[in-house]
This record gives C-alpha cells, structure tokens and sequence, in this order.
C-alpha cells in the first residue's frame, strides 16, 4: 500500500502543531511571569536602598542575586526548550513510522537515540 | 519576549541537527513526580514562613525562627540533590544542540544537570541569607519584600521546569 503523501504531511503538520500551541503559551507565561519579577526585584532592591533598609553590604548581595537569578531563568528557558524539542520530535517519527508500518504491514518499533 | 524569540528561532535550527537521526530522543531528565509534590509541599511552607515575617522582625526574636530556617533550608538542599541524582540523557543529539545554541551566542553553560538544580540551590542561598540578616539586624518589611520576591523567581523557575518534564 502507498502512503498518501498530502495525508501524511498533514497529520505531521497536525502532530507537531499540537505540541508547539501548548508549550509556546506555556513558555510565553513563563517568561513574562519571569521578566515582571526580575523588574520587580530592581524596583524593591532600589526601594531598600533610598529608603536606607538595604545597606551596601546587602545591596551587593542582592544585586549578585538578580545576576543569578538572570542566569538561571535563560538556563530554565533553554531546558523548557529541550522539552519542547524533544516532544515535537518524537511526535513526528511516531507518525512516520506508524504510516510505514501500515503502508508495509509491518509492526516497526519505534527505535530510540538516547 | 525577544529571548523567547531568539530561543525559537535557534530551535527550529536545532531542529535539523535533529532530524539528521530518524529516531527519538530523550534531550531532558524524567518527571520525578515525588519530588515534585515535595517541591509543592516545600514551596507553600516556604510561603507561609514569608506570609508570617512579612510585617518585618526584629534580631532578639530570631532563635524563634531558627528551626524554620534550618528545616527549610535543608528541604531545598535536599530537592536540589534529588534533581541533580536524576541521570541525564546521554544523546548525541544533545551535545549538538548545546554547540549550536553556543554558535547562536545562547551559551549558558553545559546540560549536564536538570535545570532546576540550580534554582532550588538558589532559594536555599537566599534562605540562609534572609536567616543571617535576621539574626544579625533584625528584617525590615521592604527587606522581606526582596527576599520574598527573590525566593518566588527561584521557585517559579524550578516549579515550571519539573511540571514540564510530565511529558
């Protein structure tokens, strides 16, 4: 049996739409969720310091924080990334080989690269 | 929003370095869903600790507190470590997404470690921090303010990566 080329794209198309809708608003929220804080923490920390409640010593630590902070929501961001990476993928060779495997008759194991 | 931008943009080139293999991948650790709900448990008594020094404390009442700092601290220690024991896919795949993330200026350090290790290590730091402040002067309200909303990134950042690795 041939595989209907326009089908098959279609449901690629479908299966990685799927998986890239969801996790695109997912990671949309995250970051805006995440850039309004770190705005929030520069507005406090400089709210501690004019009103005299932060003193340089802590105003240091904090500001090193924020740079952390900073750091670790890029480092989040790309692993949220990788997970997406990863989902749309396998959606795609699931797909591909569930239409050989109908088009062959033939039961494929999905192989797997870790 | 543009970091998300540029971050799509590089993973619809990472894309292709994938699909060089027909086979799928594993590019992030497993969900580990007791450390999640203890990541939960942990979060929301780290809240109501915040909720109750909001209004500010004063040094001399800090032996009061030490035992919730101490407990706190060492759960997030502990959930860090649980993070990093997860074994990390050993992909091929994965070693060229990180060169090519790094060719695309998007270098932040190597993925050998679940991306949450390093912000639960973070809330534990900025604990202890707010518990050496305490003891030493006393915390003004604006001070819990910034450390609150310090330990909120943290957890916001831990919390969204865990939930995400439920795939």
């Amino acid at each position: 049996m041939a595989i209907d080329i326009p089908a098959l794209m279609q449901e690629i198309t479908q299966a990685a739409s799927t998986v890239i809708n969801e996790d695109i608003t997912k990671l949309r929220g995250f970051s805006e969720r995440q850039l309004k804080a770190l705005a929030t923490q520069a507005n406090l920390i400089a709210q501690g310091v004019l009103s005299g409640a932060i003193d340089e010593e802590l105003r240091d630590y904090f500001l090193d924080s924020l740079e952390d902070m900073a750091l670790n929501f890029a480092k989040t961001l790309r692993g949220l990334l990788m997970i997406t990476l990863e989902k749309v993928w396998n959606s795609i060779v699931g797909v591909l080989w569930n239409a050989i495997g109908k088009a062959t008759g033939i039961t494929l194991l999905t192989p797997t690269l870790d | 929003m543009r970091t998300v931008f540029n971050m799509m943009k590089a993973a619809s080139l990472l894309f292709f370095v994938v699909a060089l293999s027909a086979c799928t991948v594993q590019l992030a650790p497993q969900f580990d869903q007791r450390l999640y709900h203890q990541l939960l448990d942990t979060s929301a008594n780290t809240l109501i600790f915040l909720a109750e020094t909001s209004s500010g404390t004063r040094a001399n009442t800090c032996e009061q507190r030490q035992n919730s700092y101490f407990q706190l601290i060492g759960q997030f220690e502990a959930l860090a470590l649980q993070s990093r024991a997860r074994p990390m896919p050993d992909s091929d795949m994965l070693e060229k997404i990180n060169a090519a993330l790094s060719a695309r200026g998007l270098n932040t350090g190597d993925m050998d470690e679940a991306a949450s290790a390093a912000a639960l290590d973070k809330v534990a730091s900025s604990i202890a921090k707010m518990q050496e402040q305490d003891c030493a002067n006393g915390l003004q309200p604006i001070i819990v303010a910034t450390f609150k909303n310090e330990i909120l990134i943290s957890l916001d950042q831990a919390i969204t990566y865990e939930s995400f690795l439920e795939r």
